[in-house]
């Protein structure tokens, strides 16, 4: 899966409301009552592997202040009852594109040398800064801080050198407020150039990235060179040339800014790690899916890991079907044999996805260190996703350091940031059980002292019966600009609905609070800053009557069921 | 590019029509062709035999056969080895020049409901492939269009002939039918599985929709005795070329490679009620299916041999395997290379079935006999038989082993000569004239 | 008896014993010290030797004889009634590597196959199983200068990268004369070279250029400069080929342009070079001669696109009877799997002999890639790079049986299972089935990725992708 997914995840919600909502009504947010808040009486994890109860969080202004039993509570502070409640450190993503907005790129169109195009068209923009198209108003940030991710490292969207990193905490009113360090890497992926056939330009390939990579390193190393040849006595000699591209990958030489690469196969991994040698430059792997091919190597370059948290789903077993042992030495003669080959390789195939599931525990056995990344990853999975980590073996504290402090280590921020003491900021996740307990739920995300509730009404209420309403809808939006057609899909029992919209555009979003009382259908399409978009009606038959509301508007929808049961 | 079209246009016509002419003409000459090792095929190998051709007819053969006093000419074989003409029961041979050249593309019609079209009509006899093809003992071909699922008709040919009726052989015509594939045209193919399955289903309620109405326009064309003076019915060339399919008078080549898409074609065919009508063309994954064919007795049209596995788990040698295994089951196994300027590659395509399972006497009658009885020319050619045609070669070795020459050829009676584009580059070039000073 | 370790019989790692990066999935428990025993050897370069054995001892050839016993350890092969021959070269393959052609420029020396590489693709195996040990793996033909190719050893199971590589073999790269460049560039995109007398000028232009970078260069290492030149990849490497580090295999079909590099070459002072593909090489083989240029061809491909339609499958004949080193190649991932029977069919066109046959896949291909001391004849201190069949190679019935490479196992056609894949997409279906098409699929992936493709047809032209 490619990290260009992040380019579909822009909200639904946000793009229904952009079609239908007349100029928006800004909701402000209420006014702040205190900047303080008490935790008090909590269980809390202080660092992965310490844990301390019957303890009173104090939060005051962005920072912790104390952490300790029996703590006195400030006067202003807003008091939350942790009695039975958890707190962890916020947990760092590691590498991700989250709440990156780029600006639409000018058209791919043909260039005059597709050999040699400028740096811009090539893909090559190290001296762009991600804090420049950070929103901390989108809507994965949301999504993403009410699954706990208080701090992100986001790079810029584009192609093979988009840009520079920074670390951002997911809250704020706008990019500064949240930018915690900028320019932490340099963001790389084997992505060639924009512009399709006959209009591609060079790099087109894999091969012609890590080409133009040499391009542009040695490059930059030849114009080091007369740089300081030059401010040793410039008499005599031309100026050196300068671009902005070249200027921004010096500090990659001078190893102080690291390249952060994204790498999912072992492949990949293998041949920027080959780079990196023969270039010699500090370097760190996002997004790896493969670490468990490539073991040794990894534990030679030791270099800062960000694993996938975009595990494969497990084929599932059909009903009433036997699990056959794997051989991996079966030869199929003829027809005779094909049932046998098909049952053993859906076992290899089961097989194969452990060991992408494993990844993490495989390179923890191996004395890896790591941290996660995020992108492509469904906000809605992140939890399901690290408890099948935990179940493989990986332990609850290398997984919360992973989350925690290793990522805090490597960006150079673990003394404010990765643990629960005071003077550290306050990003905190605070939970109703153990993390990676099956029943635990998010109960408060706090971010730089800002506390975030997790709305109790999220969950859906299934009293009827599901499969009246389970499958495909097409639904059509009636605005005063004409009709929308969206399309709904529905899944789950009597014991709770799941499901999902894709909008006019095809992106997809997942849906909540999927309620049905056998009359009513009603769920909620998550939004950005402008809130979400509640929509509810009746069914009857396979029909649906009813309204979307949002910013305190609401249209009419219809819908129509096109397909029952979803498989 | 557009100002370059059109030169490559007229090179194009013009190339076929002037400079390719063969040297020397075929003559047919009545011949006894002596002191040869006959392999019949259907009787056996006679060693040390005499076959005698008259006019178009093999007129005898045997061990003790004599010559007869007005028989003009005599082929002392040497010991060689007299073999029938080999057919290829899928080809796209005289209806494609040069592949890259879209001008000389002749097999492939816009539209996917196209059965009207007929390969017969686009032979080349001309075509500088075909010298080339025959000059390994391949004498008899199917060639056919391909692209949407009715593409048209394929013919099948004999490869001696200066228009496409001389080459047509007892009018065989198959309506060839692109059964709805669930497989993967690529691994650029990246559609999901899901829209694949959707696909396929959908083209395949298409498929029926049109037999229904095919068979409606048949059977109102039957009533056209019925008809009223000014009223005119519905004319549709494609439903035209339909009607002879859908009344079961002409067989279909039904294409299926995957193992699915075979047990489904034949499904539709038996729901049909067209089983006797239908032979299976390709079945790359036949082996995986082949009770269910040979129970069904419909007759394969499997190949190339030499190719890629269908599935990345695949056995290496599962294509090599394939016509055996379906053979070794009791399914009716003729060969195909699909193949266009390489048809001559048959004898070789049959030799990996054979190295591979199948044997050399079943491999050779599948580019023999086998596919003369499918075609229903089992009584022209297909084997060395009293009466039947002479089309046939002379080898000297087993006509698999590469190293083998063929040295002479007759196709219905014809004395071919052994030249092509390819022996005349050797002859003209094996020591050049100036070399290298002049 | 050996076992063959798949990675899945247990989820932990096999690690490899020898001197190759990484780990072994498949064979890492497999010795690389054999005695083959009793076999027919086709030394290639020393005639045919009958009931011979083959002492093979850490990954070479130790010796050659007959009653050799095995030193303690070291396993016996009996190979009665077989046929042993040098494991199969093939000189021009797109296997094993991500991309093919970067067709942005029609100089694009700077990018390198060699960097993307991919150690997971099965087509290795099943080359394996057609005997093939080596492959010059190479850049596409869509530019005039391209990219650097990678000769690389089938050591399927082995998934560094770097454990591909032959590192001993020389540097090559990849030029292309004739329709490709003219087409992708020219027709394609309105950029020299539309014609054959382009492709002669970029090729010029580049070399020209070449000397007056590496001259800059070397006016900076001596001081008479104050700067070097603004780096080039690209001229680093065409410097390589004006200076004899990078060896040139040109993609050429007709007569002339043959002619054309040999003089441009000549002009540069540049004297090593293979033609590839070559199927007008016949016309012009006593001034090939002359070069001392070889020409890596196809057995029977012809009729593909306008400049092979004056083709004859008997180049290799004529080729080879006047004195040019010819070897055949496959340039498909389906044909590197019988090249031993592409071989054989110099025989039907034109009769060479079998040592002469077998040389076109074996010495010669190993010449052209300049590591014929090494790999392409069964000799003493070479590779233990065997290829064993059950019938001669030449023959149609030949199948093979086991291939060594480095005195390893890597085919056995006993013992491997059916699913030879080292990675299974985690996101796959089990019965994902491919359905090629005819004809179209089997001529040449040299053309990949140059959007080409859309050209004409339904299907690809000369793509299988």
């Amino acid at each position: 899966m490619s990290l260009s997914l992040s380019l579909r995840t822009a909200s639904v919600a946000a793009l229904l409301l952009c079609l239908v909502a007349l100029p928006a009504v800004a909701q402000s947010e209420r006014p702040a009552v205190t900047q303080t808040l008490a935790f008090e009486n909590a269980t809390v994890i202080t660092e992965p592997g310490s844990e301390q109860t019957g303890v009173t969080v104090v939060v005051r202004n962005g920072i912790i202040r104390t952490v300790e039993a029996g703590a006195s509570i400030p006067f202003d502070a807003r008091v939350i009852d942790a009695d039975s409640l958890y707190i962890y450190a916020g947990f760092i993503d590691g590498f991700s594109h989250t709440g990156i907005d780029m600006p639409e790129e000018e058209d791919a169109g043909s260039v005059d040398d597709p050999g040699n195009p400028s740096a811009a068209r090539a893909g090559v923009q190290p001296e762009r800064n991600a804090s420049a198209f950070f929103d901390p108003g989108a809507s994965r940030v949301n999504q993403l801080r009410m699954q706990g991710v208080t701090t992100a490292h986001v790079a810029p969207e584009g192609r093979m050198l988009p840009g520079q990193g920074a670390l951002v905490n997911l809250h704020g009113s706008n990019a500064e407020a949240a930018l915690l360090t900028d320019g932490v890497s340099l963001f790389g992926q084997f992505r060639g150039a924009r512009g399709s056939w006959p209009n591609v330009v060079s790099p087109s390939t894999t091969m012609g990235v890590i080409s133009m990579m040499r391009q542009v390193l040695r490059e930059t190393e030849r114009r080091q060179q007369l740089e300081a040849a030059y401010a040793g006595d410039p008499q005599g000699r031309q100026r050196p040339p300068r671009d902005a591209a070249h200027t921004a990958l010096m500090p990659l030489l001078d190893g102080e800014r690291p390249l952060i690469f994204a790498a999912s196969s072992a492949t990949d991994a293998h041949r920027i790690l080959a780079l990196q040698r023969e270039m010699s430059f500090p370097l760190m792997i996002a997004g790896l899916k493969e670490g468990f091919n490539l073991l040794d190597v990894l534990q030679d370059a030791d270099v800062p890991l960000f694993l996938s948290l975009d595990l494969p789903e497990r084929t599932e077993l059909d009903e009433n079907e036997e699990p056959t042992a794997y051989d991996p030495m079966l030869r199929v003669h003829d027809a005779s044999d094909t049932e046998r080959e098909r049952a053993n390789l859906e076992q290899r195939l089961r097989a194969e996805q452990e060991r992408y599931i494993n990844q993490a525990a495989t390179l923890h056995d191996a004395g890896l260190s790591f941290g996660f990344s995020t992108e492509g990853v469904s906000p809605g999975d992140l939890h399901g996703h690290l408890r099948t980590l935990a179940e493989s073996g990986v332990p609850h504290d290398v997984l919360l350091a992973a989350l925690t402090t290793t990522p805090a280590q490597t960006f150079g921020v673990d003394r404010q940031l990765g643990r629960v003491a005071p003077g550290f900021i306050a990003n905190l996740v605070v939970t109703d059980g153990p993390l990676f307990d099956e029943d635990t739920g998010i109960r408060h995300v706090v971010v730089d002292g800002h506390l975030y509730t997790k709305d109790e009404a999220e969950a859906g209420e299934v009293t009827g019966d599901a499969e009246a309403v389970t499958g495909t809808w097409t639904m059509t939006l009636e605005t005063p600009q004409g009709d929308i057609d969206i399309e709904v899909q529905l899944r789950g029992d009597d014991t709770g609905l799941t499901g999902s919209v894709v909008g006019p555009d095809g992106s997809e979003e997942r849906l909540q609070s999927i309620s049905f009382d056998g009359e009513t259908l009603s769920f909620v399409v998550p939004g950005s800053q402008m809130g979400d978009a509640r929509v509810s009606g009746t069914i009857e038959e396979d029909r649906f009557d009813g309204t979307i509301s949002a910013s305190g508007m609401s249209f009419d929808v219809t819908g129509q069921r096109t397909s029952p049961d979803r498989r | 590019m557009l100002r370059i079209a059109p030169l490559l246009l007229c090179l194009v016509l013009w190339m076929p029509t002037d400079s390719f002419a063969q040297n020397t003409p075929a003559q047919r000459t009545d011949i006894a062709i002596t002191n040869a090792r006959l392999v019949t095929v259907t009787n056996g190998v006679i060693e040390n035999g005499t076959l005698v051709i008259r006019a178009d007819t093999i007129a005898a053969l045997g061990a003790d056969v004599e010559v007869p006093d007005d028989i003009p000419a005599r082929f002392n074989a040497d010991g060689q080895s007299v073999y029938p003409g080999l057919i290829d029961s899928g080809t796209r041979l005289g209806l494609v020049e040069i592949s890259s050249l879209s001008e000389t593309r002749d097999f492939s019609e816009i539209g996917d409901l196209t059965p009207h079209m007929q390969a017969l009509t686009a032979v080349n006899p001309n075509s500088v492939s075909i010298p080339v093809t025959r000059l390994n003992g391949v004498t008899t071909v199917i060639t056919e269009p391909s692209g949407g699922q009715w593409p048209g008709q394929a013919a099948l040919i004999d490869l001696l002939g200066y228009t496409p009726q001389q080459m047509h052989v007892a009018g065989v015509q198959y309506m060839v039918l692109n059964f709805p594939s669930t497989g993967r045209r690529g691994t650029g193919d990246t559609r999901s599985e899901e829209d694949i399955e959707q696909e396929a289903q959908e083209a395949l309620e298409a498929l029926n929709e049109l037999w229904d109405d095919a068979t409606l326009y048949a059977e109102i064309q039957a009533r056209q005795d019925e008809a009223e003076p000014g009223h005119f019915t519905e004319y549709a060339p494609a439903y035209d070329a339909l009607v002879p399919v859908v009344t079961g008078e002409q067989p279909i080549m039904l294409k299926a490679d995957k193992a699915a898409d075979i047990l489904d074609a034949l499904a539709w065919a038996e729901e049909r009620g067209i089983t006797d009508q239908i032979v299976l063309s390709g079945a790359s994954e036949g082996w995986r299916v082949a009770d269910t064919i040979a129970e069904a007795g419909v007759p394969v049209l499997t190949g190339p041999v030499i190719a890629l596995p269908s599935r990345q788990s695949d056995r290496y040698d599962k294509p090599y395997a394939n016509a055996g295994l379906m053979h070794e089951a009791g399914v009716q196994v003729a060969l195909r290379t699909g193949e266009d300027s390489n048809v001559r590659n048959l004898p070789f395509h049959a030799g990996f079935a054979a190295a591979y399972g199948m044997g050399a006497d079943a491999a050779l009658e599948a580019i023999t006999i086998v596919p003369a009885r499918i075609f229903g020319i089992d009584d022209r050619v297909g084997s060395l038989e009293v009466g039947k045609q002479a089309t046939l070669f002379v080898a000297d070795g087993d006509p698999f082993e590469p190293a083998t020459q063929v040295t002479r050829l007759h196709i219905n009676g014809y004395n071919v000569p052994l030249q092509s584009r390819h022996t005349e580059l050797y002859d003209e070039f094996i020591e050049r004239s100036p070399g290298l000073d002049k | 008896m050996r076992t063959l370790f798949l990675l899945l019989l247990s989820l932990g790692l096999v690690w490899t014993s020898t001197a190759q990066p990484g780990p072994d999935q498949l064979r890492a428990d497999a010795p690389n010290s054999v005695l083959i025993q009793n076999a027919t050897v086709h030394t290639v370069t020393n005639g045919t030797l009958e009931t011979t054995d083959i002492l093979v001892r850490d990954g070479v050839i130790a010796s050659i004889g007959s009653n050799l016993s095995a030193p303690s350890g070291v396993e016996t092969y009996d190979a009665s009634g077989m046929h042993v021959m040098p494991g199969i070269i093939d000189a021009h393959s797109h296997i094993a590597i991500s991309d093919v052609n970067e067709a942005t420029s029609p100089v694009t020396a700077h990018v390198s196959v060699g960097d993307v590489l991919d150690p997971y693709d099965v087509r290795l195996y099943r080359a394996l199983a057609g005997g093939v040990t080596t492959s010059h793996v190479m850049h596409g033909s869509a530019n005039a200068i391209g990219g650097q190719n990678e000769t690389i050893k089938h050591r399927y199971g082995m998934t560094h990268p770097d454990a591909l590589r032959m590192e001993e073999a020389p540097r090559t790269i990849k030029f292309a004369l004739g329709e490709n460049p003219t087409r992708v560039h020219g027709e394609g995109r309105n950029i020299v070279p539309r014609t054959r007398m382009g492709v002669e000028s970029v090729i010029r232009e580049a070399f020209t250029e070449a000397q007056r970078y590496q001259a800059m260069k070397d006016a900076y290492e001596a001081g008479n400069r104050n700067a070097p030149p603004p780096h080039s990849e690209r001229m680093e490497v065409v410097a390589g080929i004006l200076s004899g580090d990078v060896m040139v295999h040109a993609h050429s079909y007709r007569a002339d342009e043959i002619l054309m590099l040999m003089d441009v070459l000549e002009d540069f002072g540049v004297d090593e070079l293979v033609f590839q593909h070559v199927n007008e090489g016949f016309k012009v083989a006593p001034e090939l001669a002359a070069f001392g240029a070889g020409a890596s061809i196809f057995s029977d491909w012809w009729a593909f696109k306008f400049e092979v339609y004056y083709s004859t499958a008997y180049n290799a004949a004529i080729l080879t009877r006047n004195g040019v080193n010819t070897s055949i190649n496959s340039d498909s991932p389906d044909l590197n799997r019988h090249l031993y029977h592409q071989a054989a069919k110099s025989q039907r066109y034109g009769g060479l002999s079998d040592e002469e046959a077998l040389a076109l896949i074996t010495i010669n291909a190993a010449e052209h890639l300049g590591i014929d001391s090494m790999v392409g004849s069964i000799e003493e201190g070479k590779h233990a790079d065997l290829a064993i069949f059950n019938h001669h190679p030449l023959s149609i019935y030949a199948v093979a049986q086991r291939t060594y490479v480095d005195g390893v196992v890597r085919f056995d056609r006993d013992e491997d299972p059916d699913d030879m894949r080292l990675r299974v997409d985690p996101e796959s279906v089990v019965e994902e089935t491919f359905v090629w098409h005819d004809a179209d699929i089997r001529h040449g992936a040299c053309m990949q990725g140059t959007g080409t493709h859309l050209h004409a047809t339904e299907s690809g032209l000369h793509l299988h992708h």
